[in-house]
């Protein structure tokens, strides 16, 4: 069988895909302590990956703050059976991090993302500032329900 | 010691350093409701050494700015770090939170 130029370049391309593509896992416990780790965590994805302080601080907080709702508001009670599951992945666009765990059901894409400004925050409570932030801060959010598990996969692109 | 204050005659000064953890804004909260359970109506935080702040640490800020301007007085920022002034520029509200550069020249502001 006559391997085509159209083949031959897409078998190079998925094997460059999966030279470059690397997994990062981690576990948390439901202890909000947990979130300490993940300036290392993140630090050592940094240094792994080669990304930059701005990426790194964006990964960071929107971590922070997703990962900390769940300690705080996703579990009934404190159980050893709670799990958070990071799952991250690099290709050449983008880091991929899944957040999968075993809290409440909870779709970020459905919750309220107030908008704040210098004219209105008098006005308002403050409220909504992590989502206004893990909205922005990164480029794709989808959410799946299964089995008991939300999953949460976020992707952040990576500069030229 | 990450959070450090000061008073300084007219105005409190914080120092802010490295990261915040969830202690830390707890502290922080509890340091400012002092202050201003003694009628300090000025406050400047350097946050030139603040590496990171997360959505509690910014509604700290933003609620004690809130009930500094009920007494006419109010909180200003001093030089934050690149990461830290995006994350304001990104809530939209480097203008309530009154961004300011370099300690010295701010201070002048309230002596």
């Amino acid at each position: 069988m006559a391997i085509t130029t159209n083949c031959l370049k897409e078998c190079i391309e998925i094997i460059l895909k999966m030279e470059m593509e690397k997994k990062f896992n981690y576990r948390f416990t439901d202890d909000i302590n947990e979130i300490t780790k993940l300036e290392s965590i993140v630090h050592s994805m940094g240094e792994e990956w080669s990304i930059d302080d701005k990426l790194q601080f964006s990964i960071n907080l929107v971590l922070e703050e997703l990962i900390s709702n769940i300690i705080f508001y996703g579990f009934k009670q404190k159980n050893s059976n709670n799990i958070i599951n990071l799952e991250a992945s690099i290709n050449k666009d983008e880091i991929v991090i899944t957040l999968s765990d075993n809290a409440i059901e909870f779709n970020i894409l459905e919750q309220e993302e107030k908008v704040i400004s210098s004219n209105s925050v008098e006005e308002q409570e403050v409220g909504g500032l992590g989502i206004h932030f893990i909205k922005n801060l990164t480029s794709f959010i989808k959410y799946n329900r299964k089995s008991g598990f939300n999953y949460l996969t976020l992707s952040f692109i990576l500069k030229p | 010691m990450k959070i450090r204050s000061k008073n300084i005659t007219s105005f409190n000064l914080f120092e802010l350093n490295g990261r915040l953890n969830q202690d830390d804004l707890i502290e922080l909260e509890n340091q400012i409701n002092e202050k201003m359970k003694y009628g300090s109506k000025y406050f400047v935080f350097d946050i030139s050494q603040l590496s990171y702040i997360n959505s509690s640490g910014l509604r700290i800020l933003i609620k004690t700015q809130k009930q500094l301007k009920l007494f006419d007085g109010y909180l200003v920022l001093v030089d934050p770090m690149d990461n830290v002034r995006e994350l304001m520029k990104l809530s939209e509200l480097e203008g309530f939170l009154r961004l300011r550069h370099g300690l010295k020249e701010t201070i002048k502001e309230f002596i």
